[in-house]
């Protein structure tokens, strides 16, 4: 008899999802389906817009990673209108996007992931979130991780007018830049957040890799898929976050392939499955060869592990000292671990802030050289960015008159899909046996797709109320025979 | 004493910005009151409430129980959430009321969270159901009774 369990709606998740899981005779797992059961319909909405009204539209995609979507929308009007922002123009917009990723890397740490690691993944759910956290380590830090995220998202508002939502992004440039008189409270901001990225790597270690415990949940084989690996380098293999070329290394490290982000289609392959709405990537030469890891996979994964992973060094020399600390610790490089990717975040947020530190004390920052007017439309462009969950296309195409006639949108999370549902199956085998499931084991599961950060966008709310989580477990016939509710 | 009245909701999801409409309607009949409103949840809520002694929350809820156009309190307690205050991202409105206390910033103490039921039906749309725009005028007044 197969029996089925449903953790519904997933908890401490950007969206909403659920996980089905299929028990054998034995009780044994038998298969696990992540689901994403929402659609969007942003690439349709777009249609018959003007393209500059992109940056202002697409960052509604979801309420978490606007900013990459609106940084991605204005690299793509720079493509389609043949236009390269000027240097003081470029700084700026690195400058706003590391401050995103500096408050998404903060609020993720803190909020989603700590909970599982600072008061442990079987702990009471009523005490494993954020409030449980600070009671454990202090207020102050909860008073640090509101303050660094206030203080970004000034940055973010200054040049943008408003945070989460930013707009007003121009192709070949900004619509607003910096004077002396901002610089100093730039740089106060700079250097608080470098210094909270320093404070958060050393909590890290004490907390989690000063526990044993934790240690060998970060390598657990049921946490560990080998696969490719997608991210943004720049012309000396270094990871970037705003701006470079697509690197894909595979399960060894070793480059498979290097592409501008133009030719995303001839690398990335979409495959649709019936039980999913998102669609699921795949590296396209190699072939759809199904959910599967290790060798004769296609799957490939980005988000901050798989920057560390695709780069051959951090674009910082102290992101870059951490990164070597991680994968002496995990065993080489690539790491497969799925949970280091909460420290290989912690890594990515440090970079961020020290390149901030760099932005904020360069004379450029302050130029009145913001914008580059020599606009020439060409019908296509494409924009990429690394957004904090992974690497980041917009595709649009537009009419003579600048009217947009298609837009394809490969999300961060569509990147990770498929991999995703590899991760919450092989955790479901190591840590579920039988229908008769402790909820921390179930935490356990979720913990697998929770390190990825997945964004199903915020479209769909049909939440009864509460943040309850479900388990039903039904016969072969689908009948209900156990439901546990928290 | 600062109070704020802050209505929730999505503005192109018809009746799920009920909060919006509503809060809009209180401007002005709401005494010594800042009437705000907010597509946002979450932590944005914290900054929008900081610094304010007393805070009125209006949004939109779907019990699939209750009429549309009916409003309720909502407790800490327990019993029915509303669309927005009640998410999947971890903290609800009134755990980041305790967040922020936690952290020692001035949060406001709960005048009351209006839930008004909207039924199941949510669809893209910038207006109300014909339905709930003619109940418009007694859910302003009911709730604005309430707040004294």
């Amino acid at each position: 008899m197969t029996q089925k369990i449903s953790i519904d709606p997933i908890t401490r998740l950007e969206g909403h999802g659920k996980i089905e899981i299929f028990l054998d005779e034995k009780g044994n797992v038998q298969d696990a389906y992540w689901q994403v059961v929402e659609l969007r319909g942003f690439e349709r909405f777009c249609i018959g817009r003007p393209a500059e009204e992109m940056p202002r539209i697409v960052p509604n995609i979801c309420g978490v990673c606007p900013s990459a979507h609106h940084m991605a929308a204005t690299k793509a009007l720079d493509d389609l209108y043949s236009v390269e922002p000027t240097p003081a123009a470029r700084l700026i917009r690195e400058l706003e996007f590391n401050a995103f990723y500096i408050e998404d890397h903060y609020i993720h740490f803190f909020f989603l992931a700590a909970p599982d690691f600072v008061v442990g993944p079987d702990a009471d759910p009523r005490e494993r979130n954020i409030l449980g956290v600070i009671g454990k380590v202090g207020k102050e830090i909860g008073q640090k991780v509101i303050e660094v995220r206030r203080r970004n998202r000034d940055i973010i508002r200054h040049i943008f007018s408003k945070a989460p939502h930013p707009e007003g992004g121009l192709p070949g440039g900004v619509p607003r830049g910096f004077t002396e008189e901002d610089r100093t409270w730039v740089k106060e901001t700079a250097d608080f957040s470098l210094e909270f990225a320093r404070f958060a790597i050393q909590l890290f270690k004490d907390v989690v890799l000063a526990n044993k415990t934790y240690v060998d949940l970060i390598l657990n084989d049921a946490y560990s898929l080998k696969t490719y690996y997608m991210a943004l380098v720049d012309e000396l293999n270094r990871t970037t976050f705003y701006d470079g070329t697509v690197r894909v290394v595979d399960q060894h490290g070793k480059e498979y392939t290097k592409f501008h982000p133009r030719d995303y289609d001839k690398v990335i392959g979409e495959w649709v499955e019936p039980w999913t709405y998102i669609r699921l990537n795949h590296l396209k030469p190699l072939g759809w060869h199904g959910l599967k890891d290790g060798e004769g996979t296609s799957l490939y994964r980005v988000a901050p592990l798989a920057r560390l992973n695709v780069g051959d060094s951090m674009l910082t020399p102290l992101a870059h000292k951490e990164s070597q600390i991680m994968f002496e610790t995990l065993g080489g490089k690539p790491a497969h671990q799925t949970l280091a990717t909460h420290w290989a975040r912690l890594i990515c947020a440090l970079q961020a802030a020290e390149q901030n530190v760099e932005i904020a004390n360069n004379p450029l920052l302050t130029s009145k050289d913001i914008r580059n007017m020599n606009l020439k439309l060409r019908n296509k462009g494409v924009g990429c960015v690394e957004a904090p969950r992974g690497t980041l296309f917009h595709h649009y195409e537009t009419d003579n008159d600048g009217i947009m006639t298609k837009a394809n949108l490969i999300v961060a999370t569509q990147n990770n899909a498929a991999p995703i549902c590899l991760s919450v199956k092989k955790a479901a085998k190591a840590f579920v046996k039988g229908p008769d499931v402790k909820e921390g084991f179930l935490n356990m599961v979720e913990m697998a797709f929770r390190a990825y950060d997945p964004c199903l966008s915020c479209a769909t709310h049909s939440m009864p109320g509460t943040m309850p989580m479900t388990v039903n477990i039904r016969d072969h016939e689908g009948v209900l025979v156990r439901r546990l509710t928290r | 004493m600062k109070t704020l009245v802050l209505g929730m909701g999505n503005p192109i999801l018809g009746d799920d910005g009920i909060g919006l409409v509503v809060a809009r309607a209180l401007e002005g009949k709401a005494a010594d009151s800042v009437v705000a409103t907010s597509t946002m949840i979450g932590l944005d809520l914290m900054d929008i409430m900081t610094g304010y002694d007393r805070v009125f929350v209006i949004d939109a809820m779907c019990t699939r129980e209750g009429e549309p156009g009916e409003v309720r309190r909502i407790s800490p307690e327990g019993g029915p959430g509303t669309m927005h205050l009640f998410t999947s991202h971890g903290l609800h409105f009134f755990e980041i009321i305790d967040l922020g206390r936690s952290c020692g910033i001035d949060m406001p103490e709960i005048g009351a969270v209006y839930g008004i039921e909207i039924g199941d039906a949510v669809c893209f749309d910038e207006e109300l159901s014909d339905g709930l725009k003619d109940k418009l005028d007694g859910i302003v007044e009911i709730i604005l009774r309430d707040m004294g």
